[in-house]
Parts: C-alpha cells; sequence; structure tokens
C-alpha cells in the first residue's frame, strides 16, 4: 500500500486539489467582489464550483491531454504506472473502470451509513438521532442523491461498462480514451458537491429536488443542483463514448446479431443517458436560474408541475439506467453458471430495445397524485402496465436460460439468482403501483420505498456484486474465497429480504416516507425493519474486508475460471494494456450445448487430462 | 481454445473495417470522431426540445407587446452570415486547398461573437422582467444559446490558433466537426427564435 500511498501524494492529484480551492476561492471571490452578499449565498457558490470544477479537471490532467493539443502543443500526458495509475488521468479504460467501480463502491458504503442512521431514527416514535425533522430529510435527501446519481447511476455502467464491454467487443479500448478519462475524474467532484450539501445547511427536497421547495429551500440546495449537473456531464459523455465505442470498435466478424447481451444491455442504457439526462440538467440549470436570476419558472407565478414534469421525463428512463444494466450482467451469467445456451438471444434484445422505447412514455405515472388532468392518468397506466410485457420477456428467457440447466451455486451465480427473486417482488409490485386508483392509496408511503429498494438495491446491487464476484479474477488476476462469497450473499441476501419485505406491510399500514416520525401503533414493525437493516448494512463489511485482503493478498486465478466464452476470458488477468494481441476469434458467445460438465470455479492451472478441456488455454 | 470452437467466418461486418488490426486508422478514428459529434449534438438537441416544452408549458402561445422584432430579425442574419462563412471555410479547406480558409474561420468567429453580444443586448431591451414567464422562457433559452455559442467560439479559438502555427491533422477533421458543430448552434437559434419570436 505504500506506493498506492505515494500515488495518492503524486502531483496530479494534489495539483488538482489545489487548483480547485484557488478556483473556487477566485470566482466565489470575484463573485462576491461584483455582487456582494457573503461567501456561502448561491451565487458565489455556484460560481465558485464551476471554476473549481474547471481548474480541478484541468489540474488532473485536462490540462495535458486537451488544452496543450487543442493549440497545437505537444500531446505529454504522464499516465502513470503501477498503482498510481488509479491516482491520475488515464486513459486505459480498464483503469477508469477500475475508478468508477472503487468510487461507486466507496460511495455505496457512505450513503449506506446514512440510510444507517434513518433507520436508529426510526426504530421508535418521537426523535432518536436527529434534533428534528427538518434533518431528518436532509439525510434521506443525501442518502438518495447519493444512492441514485453516484452509485446506482455509475457503479455498473461506469464500472463495468468501463472494463468489460471494450473486451468483450474485442477492442483495445473505448473509442475516445481521454473523454473517458475526464468523465471519470467529474464523478469525485459531484459526490464532493453533495456533501457539501450538509455544510451548507442541507436540502430536504430529496433525490428528486422537487419545486418549489428546491427553489426555497437553503444554499444546501444549490450544493444538490451542483452534483446532479456535475454527474450528468459524466453519464452523457460515458454514453456518447460507449456508443461510439460499440459501433466502431468491434472486432473483426463480430457483427450487433453477436453482441455479447451485456454490451446490448449498456447501448440501451447509453442511449437513455444521452436522450434523456439533458432533461433533468435543464431542470436544474432553471431551478438554479430561479434561485439567482430572479425567474420564476417553478415558483410564484411559475408552474411547480413542469418542474416534476422535466424530472420524470429523464427519472423514468433513469429507473431503467439504473436496471438494465443489471439485468444484462445477470444475462451474461447465468448460461455460463447453468451450462446451457442463452434462451432467447433475439427476444431479450427486442425486449431491451422495446423497454427503452417504452421508458420515454410512462413518466406521469410518478404524478398521479399532482393533480394532473384526469386525462393524462388513463393513458400513462396503460403505458406502465405495458411495459412490464418486454420486461418480463427479458425476464422469462433469465428463467429459460436455468430451466434444465447444470446449475453451478457459485456465488456470481446465487448473486444473479438472487437478483431475479428480487426483481420479480419488486417489478410485481410496481404493477401494483402504476394502476391510479391503488397509487392514490399508496403515493408517499413506505409501499413506495420498499418497492424501489427491491428494484434498485434488490435489482441493481445483486447484480453488481454479482459482476464484481464473477470478474474479480479477471481484473485482479486473483481468486476470492467461495466460502466468504457465499456467506455474503446469504447474509445479505437474507438480510436484505427481511429488512425490505416488512416496509410493503408498514406502507399498507399508512407509514409515510419521508417523515422523521409515526404514530406508536407502527413501532414494531419498524423496530423489526431496523434491527433487520442494520444486519444489512453489516454485511457489506464482509466483502469489503474480505475483496480488499484477497485483491492484494488472495491466491491466483485461472485465466478462465468459470470456463467461459465470452472474450475477456481469453486474455490473461488482469488483462495487458492493449487487451489482444491480435484480431480476437469470434465464436458464438452462449453455445453451451457441446460443452465439458466442469466443477466451477476451475482451479488455476488445472493439469490436462484426457477428455477435459483446460478452457480458455492455449 | 478447445472451449471457443470454430471461429465463424467474418460477416458483412469486417469489410468495412478492413483489416484485422486492432488500432484505428487515422481515418476510421475520424469517423468515430464524427459519430461521437453527432451524439453530442442529439443530446444537446434535447436541452432545446426541454425548453421548448418549457416556453409552451409556462407561456403557451404568447408574446409579449412591444417586442423588437426587427432587431431579433438583424442578429439572425448576423449569425446566419456566419453559417455562410463556415460554409466557405469548409468548403475551401476540403474542396480547393491552396485557397486560404482561415479567414472565413476567423469572419465566423467575430460574427459568432457578435450576434453573443446582439443577444445580450436583446435580453436588457425585452419588455419584461425574468420574474414574468415568457421572460423566464427568454432568460433560460439565452442562457442555453449563450452557452452553446461559447463552445463553438472557443472551439474555433482552437482551430485558428493551430492553424496559425500549422498543426491542424492532416485529415482536416477537427475544422470539420469544429464547422459541423457551428451548423448545429445556427440551428438550434433558428429553432428558438421561431419558438421565442414568431409563433
Amino acid at each position: 500500500m505504500g506506493s498506492a500511498l505515494r500515488g495518492f501524494l503524486h502531483a496530479p492529484l494534489l495539483r488538482a486539489v489545489v487548483w480547485a480551492a484557488v478556483g473556487y476561492l477566485l470566482g466565489a471571490g470575484a463573485t462576491v467582489g461584483l455582487a456582494g452578499g457573503s461567501f456561502l449565498d448561491d451565487l458565489p457558490v455556484i460560481v465558485g464550483y464551476a471554476v473549481a470544477l474547471l481548474a480541478w479537471i484541468l489540474g488532473i490532467g485536462g490540462w495535458e491531454a486537451f488544452v496543450v493539443p487543442w493549440f497545437g502543443g505537444p500531446y505529454r500526458l504522464d499516465e502513470g504506472t503501477g498503482r498510481s495509475r488509479y491516482f491520475r488521468f488515464n486513459t486505459d479504460h480498464k483503469v477508469v473502470g477500475i475508478q468508477y467501480l472503487v468510487t461507486a463502491l466507496a460511495t455505496l458504503l457512505l450513503a449506506g451509513g446514512l440510510a444507517m442512521l434513518m433507520r436508529l431514527e426510526l426504530m421508535h416514535p418521537g426523535f432518536q438521532v436527529f434534533g428534528g425533522p427538518e434533518m431528518y430529510n436532509q439525510v434521506v435527501s443525501l442518502h438518495g442523491s447519493l444512492m441514485i446519481f453516484a452509485v446506482a447511476a455509475v457503479g455498473i455502467v461506469g464500472g463495468f461498462g468501463n472494463y468489460v464491454v471494450p473486451i468483450m467487443i474485442g477492442a483495445e479500448d473505448m473509442a475516445f480514451p481521454r473523454l473517458n478519462a475526464v468523465g471519470y475524474w467529474f464523478v469525485p467532484m459531484g459526490v464532493l458537491a453533495f456533501l457539501s450539501g450538509p455544510l451548507l445547511g442541507g436540502w430536504e427536497s430529496g433525490w428528486t429536488a422537487y419545486a418549489p421547495l428546491s427553489d426555497t429551500d437553503g444554499t444546501g440546495q444549490v450544493a444538490a443542483v451542483l452534483g446532479i449537473l456535475t454527474l450528468g456531464i459524466s453519464s452523457v459523455t460515458g454514453g456518447i463514448n460507449l456508443l461510439a465505442t460499440v459501433h466502431h470498435m468491434r472486432a473483426p466478424g463480430l457483427d450487433w446479431r453477436r453482441l455479447p447481451v451485456f454490451v446490448w444491455s449498456m447501448v440501451v442504457t447509453a442511449v437513455l443517458n444521452v436522450a434523456f439526462v439533458p432533461f433533468v440538467g435543464t431542470a436544474m440549470v432553471l431551478v438554479a436560474l430561479d434561485r439567482v436570476a430572479g425567474t420564476n419558472f417553478f415558483t410564484k407565478d411559475g408552474l411547480p408541475l413542469v418542474y416534476q414534469d422535466l424530472f420524470w421525463i429523464f427519472g423514468h428512463p433513469e429507473v431503467y439506467i439504473l436496471i438494465l444494466p443489471g439485468f444484462g450482467i445477470v444475462l451474461e451469467l447465468l448460461p455460463v453458471f447453468a451450462r446451457k445456451t442463452l434462451y432467447g438471444y433475439r427476444w431479450i434484445v427486442g425486449g431491451l430495445l422495446a423497454v427503452m422505447l417504452m421508458s420515454m412514455t410512462v413518466w406521469d405515472h410518478h404524478m398521479y397524485t399532482t393533480g394532473i388532468s384526469n386525462a393524462r392518468l388513463v393513458p400513462f397506466m396503460t403505458t406502465t402496465e405495458l411495459i412490464s410485457v418486454p420486461t418480463g420477456l427479458v425476464y422469462l428467457a433469465a428463467l429459460g436460460t436455468i430451466w434444465g440447466g447444470r446449475i453451478r451455486l457459485t456465488t456470481p451465480m446465487l448473486f444473479a439468482l438472487g437478483f431475479l427473486f428480487n426483481f420479480l417482488i419488486g417489478g410485481l409490485t410496481g404493477v401494483f403501483l402504476a394502476d391510479v386508483a391503488l397509487d392514490f392509496q399508496m403515493q408517499d408511503t413506505f409501499f413506495v420505498v420498499a418497492h424501489f429498494h427491491y428494484t434498485i438495491m434488490g435489482g441493481m446491487v445483486f447484480a453488481l456484486m454479482a459482476g464484481i464476484y464473477y470478474w474479480f479474477p479477471k481484473m485482479s488476476g486473483r481468486m476470492y474465497n467461495e466460502a466468504l462469497g457465499k456467506v455474503h450473499f446469504w447474509w445479505m441476501f437474507l438480510a436484505y429480504n427481511a429488512t425490505f419485505l416488512p416496509m410493503f406491510w408498514a406502507g399498507v399500514l399508512g407509514m409515510n416516507r419521508r417523515v422523521a416520525d409515526y404514530l406508536p401503533y407502527l413501532e414494531p414493525v419498524n423496530e423489526w425493519v431496523s434491527v433487520a437493516a442494520f444486519t444489512l448494512g453489516a454485511s457489506f463489511l464482509l466483502p469489503a474486508v474480505h475483496l480488499v485482503y484477497v485483491w492484494a493478498r488472495g491466491p491466483e486465478a485461472a485465466m478462465n475460471p468459470w470456463a467461459s466464452r465470452t472474450l475477456e476470458w481469453t486474455i490473461p488477468s488482469p488483462p495487458p494494456k492493449e487487451n489482444f494481441r491480435e484480431a480476437p476469434a469470434i465464436v458464438d458467445f452462449y453455445d453451451y450445448d457441446g460443452a465439458e460438465d466442469v466443477e466451477l470455479p476451475l482451479p488455476p492451472r488445472p493439469l490436462p487430462m484426457p477428455g477435459v478441456p483446460v478452457p480458455g488455454g492455449d | 481454445m478447445s472451449l471457443s470452437g470454430e471461429a465463424v467466418a467474418a460477416g458483412p461486418g469486417h469489410a468495412s473495417h478492413g483489416h484485422a488490426h486492432l488500432t484505428q486508422s487515422p481515418e476510421e478514428k475520424a469517423k468515430s470522431y464524427r459519430t461521437g459529434v453527432w451524439l453530442f449534438m442529439f443530446s444537446e438537441t434535447m436541452f432545446f426540445v426541454a425548453m421548448i416544452k418549457v416556453r409552451f408549458d409556462l407561456a403557451g402561445t404568447a408574446r409579449p407587446a412591444g417586442l423588437d422584432q426587427t432587431f431579433a430579425l438583424v442578429a439572425t442574419a448576423v449569425l446566419l452570415l456566419s453559417a455562410f462563412t463556415n460554409w466557405l471555410a469548409l468548403h475551401r479547406a476540403k474542396e480547393r486547398p491552396g485557397e486560404p480558409w482561415l479567414w472565413p474561420v476567423a469572419l465566423t468567429w467575430v460574427l459568432g461573437l457578435a450576434f453573443g453580444v446582439l443577444l445580450v443586448r436583446e435580453w436588457t431591451a425585452l419588455p419584461v422582467g425574468a420574474g414574468d414567464r415568457y421572460g423566464s422562457v427568454f432568460l433560460g433559452s439565452l442562457a442555453f444559446d449563450l452557452l452553446h455559442l461559447a463552445i463553438g467560439l472557443v472551439v474555433f479559438v482552437s482551430i485558428l490558433v493551430r492553424g496559425v502555427r500549422r498543426r491542424l491533422d492532416p485529415l482536416g477533421s477537427s475544422l470539420g466537426l469544429a464547422g459541423l458543430y457551428w451548423y448545429f448552434v445556427v440551428l438550434m437559434w433558428l429553432v428558438m427564435y421561431s419558438v421565442l419570436y414568431l409563433v
């Protein structure tokens, strides 16, 4: 770890921090000088942050990577070696992928800790840990914003989208490696922007930053606006990069009809990011204008519902931005561990594309109770219930894949099956909420909280864990401990369901979300949920310690421990910078019908035996 | 590779890649960059789609009395002229290698800057303030337009500096992409002009 520490302290990151700090002082100072007021008013914070963000990007390496060559200077970017690469502007997609992944996981632990505080508060009626309802709302807002924008939207997309997709399509890197590198470095600033919220007084409008509260709330709200904008930039550049990569960088012979299904899920996600993040961007800019430029988009003379429209036109596709990559990972894993051909490849791709298109047509189901016209209710109820048809197709294809398979219950497979179990509950309860009459009853209760946690946490986070265990040997060259992995799964799976299943019940009983206190009759279910939540929170500590340890000290992994057929398993672990020495041979990635019956994971360097092939060997 | 079976014969996609080596040729890189800029423009278009939605949701088709139509038309004409000089630069760089293309780029830059100044003057002369619904929409649209204008102007500065230093890429793709983006800036203003002044 000594070299990691040296890497951390090495010039680029330190320079970026110094430049950002100076940039903030200059920007905010100039604004105060010109417009008056204090350093912590809205406008100085916005201008100071904008300058700081630019200075941060230039300081970390944007100066050498973009500015100097753009003006005809030489391209001299020191990308570092060894561990120091991870603390630098580095254009290797594998480094960028791990940067995203580690940042998202660290943020997951942090925002999960906030959830623990929330459960501590909700354990009993009255006030436990927070001074009052405002502080509870601020913690809820910070938890939600971090989880959605900095964990769920970037964990799989930024992590595995960057690490795995180029290798899966037989490319040496992304189409725009510098854009990729710079896209990552927006993320830590976005997280810092959210975290600076409490220092500025916090914000209470939740991850949705609903106007008019977001127009009138304290300066902490500005931090959320800036955080969302910053992470949005990263999502859009990442989406553009991924689409250009898959379109232009596929290896010879790999046409769209053969693409691995995870790559398809990332393509669909990228389209949604590129098309719909601008809507939340617009909403955030208009909130900022309302706050500092005297406009009335959403307050006074304006219309708060226009904010909700903009937000959910983004927000519902965003839900699929979070879950479709999860489906991609799970569908990628199921054939490997069921030792069986992927069932209905074309139906899956068609289903993903249909979900992508239909996700643009359902946003009003978040707004049934806001007083929108009755004429909008039934059409949106219909589209919302219809979207479960292509989602169901994808789901049934997953079941068809494991049906009659020779299932290997390794840790990644357990998490993939856990995903299927949890997502079924999350998806089916969504059909209930899509119903207007029922939603009038359930809106803003813990039924909704349980529903979206079942899709995002039970779905996306379980898929993320499946992906981490599955690709861990590829990324690190080392093998984790199966027993500890399985303990992690069962601990997390049981604690997860013990936490969130009773939340449906609490919601039906009338437990409101975003309220710090409740009537005493709700105490038993809340006590149970809190205790289960603490158990769930503790389950994350095991993999945190386990995976960090085996990354450094674990036993060597086989090149292809899962006897998998996709391209990332045909190259060494960890892969060399250029990934492939020559154009890879393109095969049917899911054809396991003739595959040998092997126990997984394969040990490193198995002895060649008659009749038992050495997967991935030469 | 005993598990991988037979390699599939290269399909029609193979020919377009040209060769089996994985590193992109300069021509292929230029194509990727073009795709990237198109995707960027698509994404940016969605900002304007959102803004147009806000305009009609908030203010319907109403326009305040006393809007200076002539002035807006002049500003629009200036920007259209910059689209012409932009075309001239692209045309010369591509079709007539001998002729100078730097001064049309410089002219585009100046006209773009002039348009930005006119747009800000337009805002200060508006008969309604920011608190008005139409005023809010106008200011929001102005913010997005000026941002895109600024991006275009910065890119042109880089093209000009590199052109003077004779360090532009041999394929001229940077100039091509900058010019493409400038057309987009012009087009988006024409749309916003129609939405703000003509409906």
